[in-house]
């Protein structure tokens, strides 16, 4: 057994030191010592190339109407909220995450067998405030909560942090990090979610939302969870009752299958599975509304509230998460 | 970090950063793409490391998790193929491209703790800090990687 192992390691490892990063890459890399915007001034170009058309063509004018919104007419209080870079509207939804329910990286939770059966979903809240002359957002959920995952991650990993990266402070400095999104200004709904705090708003200050926005590196992890949860105990269709039983079944194989390309019958699988997501997710996001209240530079307040459903599930494109504006609120007085 | 500290680690672990996402990556630019993600960040960070080999984790554990980000979002599927690799791959013979082909068919999260274990070098323990899972579940996505390996190289 171990001989087999070590042949691996040889081979594999033989096989990725004949792998070099290409020379383009390298130049980019290595010549931007001190011109932090020259690492990736390639890469959105690069991709672009890779954009269909007609995405490129909402693209820009999504981008268009929102420097409108902006910079447009007029010169007094604005703002939009966007998902994902594109601006929200009351017509269409607009893709706001795509996630994996399970295996992935993101997710959620499924617990009960028999008599209830309850599912916890964890979405990513990319949505953001851009606008004129705003001083800060307070974003407030109904039927769900934010969540704010670094107690998680600190609970979960802070020993293993302090082991390997004993001078990253700010992993297990949760509270600075809670600064950093305007954490004073939290409010603690008194639920919590794996050990973690739920909150039912929170206020950030508008220059600190693209503090938030980033998934990837730890020190600067600052995500926003929508976390929101269904029971088959409540009142629901008898289609998404249905979909309960193969939601629970489905999953505990689900991602080995899904993330895999093991064939047609574990595609068609992977349909099924993510059939019973869809269904599921719908229903239970389709209760969520999100509020978000703008205060401006000179004390006026507007407010837009937002709703959510689940525009395609596959095994190919995850669960895709899309938000649209419900309610375009209305204009205060200071 | 000043400029030439910058220039030196650049040099010295743009390949381990490159294949690192490869071995996590669904195409080529989406791994480009997260190379050049990493460094960014490295320009950008104030973290005060312990040493050239922390900030090869750092790079690598950054890495990776901007493959995550991008898969995670990703609605296009496929793999890394050698072809793909043109050029920057010296030459291999057949029984390593089969070998190659067969882990960039494994799912990401098994091509991962692969790559980190067997070209690394890390431990267990080590790439669960990386990857921000826990040890046994490192072990668990080893073995299944394995025996899915062992299974496939067996049908060719």
């Amino acid at each position: 057994m171990s001989e087999g192992r070590d042949e691996l390691k040889i081979m594999y490892g033989g096989i990725f030191d004949k792998l070099r990063a290409p020379d383009g890459l390298r130049e980019k890399v290595i010549n931007a010592g001190g011109e932090p915007s020259a690492v990736k001034s390639g890469s959105r170009r690069k991709r672009a190339a890779y954009i269909k058309a007609a995405s490129a063509v909402a693209a820009c004018l999504a981008v268009l109407v929102i420097c409108s919104a902006i910079f447009g007419t007029g010169g007094g209080n604005s703002f939009v909220l966007t998902a994902s870079a594109s601006e929200l509207g009351g017509e269409a939804t607009v893709e706001m995450a795509a996630i994996r329910p399970v295996g992935g990286s993101s997710g959620d939770t499924v617990s009960g067998e028999d008599e209830e059966q309850h599912v916890t979903a964890n979405v990513p809240f990319m949505v953001e405030c851009r606008g004129r002359n705003i001083s800060s957002v307070t974003y407030t959920i109904k039927n769900g909560s934010f969540v704010f995952p670094f107690d998680t991650i600190r609970k979960e990993f802070e020993d293993d942090y302090r082991r390997s990266y004993p001078n990253e402070a700010r992993i297990t400095d949760s509270i600075s990090a809670k600064k950093a999104v305007g954490r004073d200004k939290w409010i603690y709904s008194g639920g919590t979610s794996e050990g973690y705090g739920e909150y039912s708003s929170y206020t950030i200050d508008y220059g600190a939302q693209s503090g938030i926005a980033s998934y990837s590196d730890m020190p600067e992890l600052f995500p926003i969870d929508i976390v929101a949860g269904l029971s088959s105990k409540d009142d629901i269709s008898e289609s998404v009752k249905s979909a309960f039983s193969d939601y629970i079944f489905g999953s505990s194989g689900f991602s080995d299958y899904a993330l895999g390309s093991d064939g047609a019958e574990n595609e068609r699988y992977a349909e099924d599975v993510m059939q019973a997501f869809k269904t599921i997710y719908d229903e239970m996001l389709g209760r969520v509304t999100v509020r978000a209240d703008v205060t401006f530079n000179d004390g006026t307040t507007d407010s837009k509230t937002m709703s959510f459903s689940c525009m395609d599930a596959s095994g190919e494109s995850g669960i895709v998460i899309g938000a649209r504006i419900v309610d375009e609120g209305g204009r205060d007085a200071a | 970090m000043d400029k030439a500290e910058y220039e030196r680690i650049a040099e010295r672990y743009i390949d381990a950063v490159y294949r690192a996402v490869l071995s996590c990556s669904k195409n080529k630019i989406d791994a480009e793409d997260a190379v050049q993600n990493a460094f960014y960040k490295l320009l950008k960070t104030d973290t005060r490391f312990n040493g050239d080999e922390h900030i090869r984790k750092w790079l690598i554990r950054v890495a990776m998790n901007e493959c995550r980000s991008v898969w995670r979002s990703a609605r296009s599927r496929g793999v890394i193929s050698l072809d793909e690799l043109e050029g920057e791959a010296e030459y291999l013979d057949e029984s390593e491209r089969d070998l190659f082909n067969e882990v960039m068919r494994l799912p990401q999260k098994y091509r991962a703790v692969i790559h980190l274990y067997y070209y690394e070098g890390y431990t267990c323990g080590e790439i669960a800090g990386i990857l921000k899972i826990k040890e046994s579940a490192v072990q668990t996505r080893l073995m299944r990687a394995r025996g899915r390996l062992r299974e496939r190289m067996k049908e060719e």
